[in-house]
């Protein structure tokens, strides 16, 4: 008798709908923007004992970082570089340039600058040592590299490789991120120094460790990355096992690129996981929103939350060919107070919101003043999994679920259309009726959900955040 | 362990507003100039009398922002308040403040 195979139903994921367009989730892809921040006057610096996944040779070598600087003098940015021991520093000098030292013998060093650093501004820095073609180089902000003849190769000594300071002195006064060092690259490095200059730069805003890709470590020989977003003690190495050791505790600011936040953290960047790049972001540090976990969180996820003063998320995703547009959230108002909003599309003239009318409890999209479709729910009580439907030009049509529950509306005034154009903000209407709200995911399809859809989303909205 | 430990509610008036923002992007180089934009006023209408945030910050930044705020302070334009022991709330019944726009609806 032949056996019947147990079949396993799969878990139901977002992304196999279709007309996915913006799929944020606060456990994945939450982004602050940590740096060191290194005080000369306390002589602070990040340190590793010489190693030989750090240790010079007649090899291709290459470093990179963001560097910030707050005063002028004598800074060791990257450095491994001792009287005798000499390897490698690169730092910027009181003549306002960056200057790359190699040493071939511990002693002799070939020396050479480029280019002018200004304060209180992040610059990027890439140097790099040629074997083959026996130079060094270095390029500032992206542009292009530098080079001076270096035929001795770089000295294997015993220096510790130190961020912030060289030769126990030229304390950095500044702030560093995003620093990285390899060797090797696949191909020399002739081959791959402006791929790895221009990734990194970005156009300006830096990488973090997570935006790199599997082919590239590999290719630039990458031996290790500090995304330098802890707030104290060890700046651990994401790539390899070079972790720095902190010496005079150096503090965290604000960076250039982003890092994970972690609880309590204000939130810079929500990525979308759609695919499509429809991130949500705050450039100004006071209105981010702050990531909480653990026992601040839900259902043992983490959730985002507005402060209903000034917090709010914004990104520039292209509404205008929708016809329809479903939006899922799983979350629950802090304070129903001031009429908050959860989140708006910006239309050609003002918006649509998703709004909560604090005297009345009533819950639904509002177009213009008092017009809206609605039911009356207290959103303060529990955290529930939304489901919204809004059409495009189309002030009537709207329907809403909570829970998975389809909801009989009522209307206020007159609900007018509205042609959607670019633009989703959470945590506000874009700019004011900031709303104090929790929030664990949020899905936006371009695509008219019915019931069947709804099913799905919302129970897989509610099985992860235990919606009431 | 998060380095945002503190949270400042700064309440400007109109008039120095604009400043306050100058300092504000001095903490925060990125975007700082936007940092007072929330309006407030007696009624909750236009035109807004007053702006404030609610900022996480970092131990120094606390510091540099209420030193760089001091002199408003004193001249009686900005009220800086700890964050983490009071609520938005209290801070606007304390100063008879309400958000602009806070209507029925403000799309």
């Amino acid at each position: 008798m032949s056996s019947i195979p147990l079949l396993r139903r799969r878990r139901f994921r977002p992304d196999q709908l279709p007309g996915l367009k913006l799929w944020l989730d606060a456990e994945r892809g939450v982004l602050t923007d940590g740096a060191v921040a290194l005080a000369a006057a306390s002589s602070q610096y990040l340190t590793i004992a010489d190693n030989g996944s750090l240790s010079g040779a007649d090899i291709d070598e290459w470093g990179a970082c963001w560097f910030w600087r707050d005063s002028n003098a004598d800074m060791g940015i990257m450095s491994k570089y001792v009287t005798g021991q000499r390897e490698f520093v690169l730092e910027y000098y009181t003549n306002q340039q960056i200057y790359l030292t190699v040493s071939g013998d511990g002693d002799a060093v070939t020396s050479f600058t480029t280019g002018a650093i200004s304060a209180s501004a992040w610059h990027f820095v890439m140097w790099y040592h040629d074997a083959t073609n026996n130079l060094i180089a270095l390029s500032i902000n992206g542009g292009a590299f530098v080079t001076t003849a270096h035929t001795a190769g770089i000295f294997n000594g015993t220096a510790p490789f130190e961020l912030g300071r060289y030769n126990s002195v030229g304390h950095l006064d500044g702030r560093m991120d995003s620093a990285c060092f390899g060797k090797s690259p696949s191909g020399g490095m002739a081959a791959r120094a402006t791929e790895i200059r221009d990734a990194l730069y970005n156009g300006g805003s830096g990488r973090v460790y997570a935006d790199l890709t599997a082919t590239q470590k590999s290719d630039w020989g990458l031996v290790s990355w500090w995304n330098l977003n802890e707030s104290t003690g060890t700046r651990f190495d994401s790539h390899g096992t070079n972790h720095l050791t902190p010496a005079n505790t150096p503090g965290v600011t604000s960076g250039i690129a982003a890092g994970a936040a972690g609880d309590s953290d204000p939130v810079a960047v929500w990525q979308d996981q759609s695919g499509l790049g429809n991130h949500l972001t705050q450039a100004t540090a006071s209105k981010r929103p702050t990531l909480q976990t653990g026992a601040n969180g839900q259902n043992g996820l983490p959730v985002v939350l507005c402060d209903g003063v000034d917090d709010e998320l914004t990104n520039l995703m292209d509404f205008s060919a929708a016809e329809y547009v479903t939006i899922y959230f799983a979350g629950k108002l802090v304070s129903g107070a001031g009429n908050p909003c959860i989140y708006a599309i910006t239309c050609a003239t003002a918006k649509v919101d998703v709004q909560y009318i604090t005297a009345t409890t009533r819950y639904g999209q509002n177009t213009i003043n008092s017009d809206q479709l609605y039911v009356t729910l207290d959103l303060t009580s529990a955290f529930r999994a939304f489901g919204n439907l809004h059409r495009n030009n189309a002030g009537n049509a709207y329907a809403l679920w909570v829970d998975g529950a389809s909801q009989s509306l009522s209307t206020s005034g007159t609900p007018a259309n509205r042609v959607f154009s670019s633009g989703l903000a959470l945590g506000s209407v874009g700019g004011s009726l900031y709303g104090n709200l929790r929030v664990g995911e949020l899905l936006a399809y371009f695509a008219q959900h019915g019931q069947d859809e709804v099913d799905k989303v919302t129970g897989y909205l509610r099985r992860r955040w235990a919606t009431a | 362990m998060t380095a945002y430990t503190r949270r400042l509610i700064i309440v400007v008036t109109a008039s120095a507003a604009g400043a306050a923002n100058a300092r504000a992007k001095e903490v925060d180089p990125e975007g700082g100039e936007r940092a007072f934009t929330a309006g407030l006023s007696p009624t909750g209408e236009e035109p807004a009398t007053h702006y404030w945030c609610s900022w996480a910050l970092r131990e120094s930044d606390d510091g540099a922002m209420r030193t760089k705020l001091a002199a408003a302070v004193a001249a009686g334009l900005a009220r800086v308040f700890n964050g983490n022991a009071r609520t938005p709330e209290s801070v606007l019944a304390e100063l008879g403040l309400a958000m602009v726009g806070r209507g029925p609806a403000g799309a």
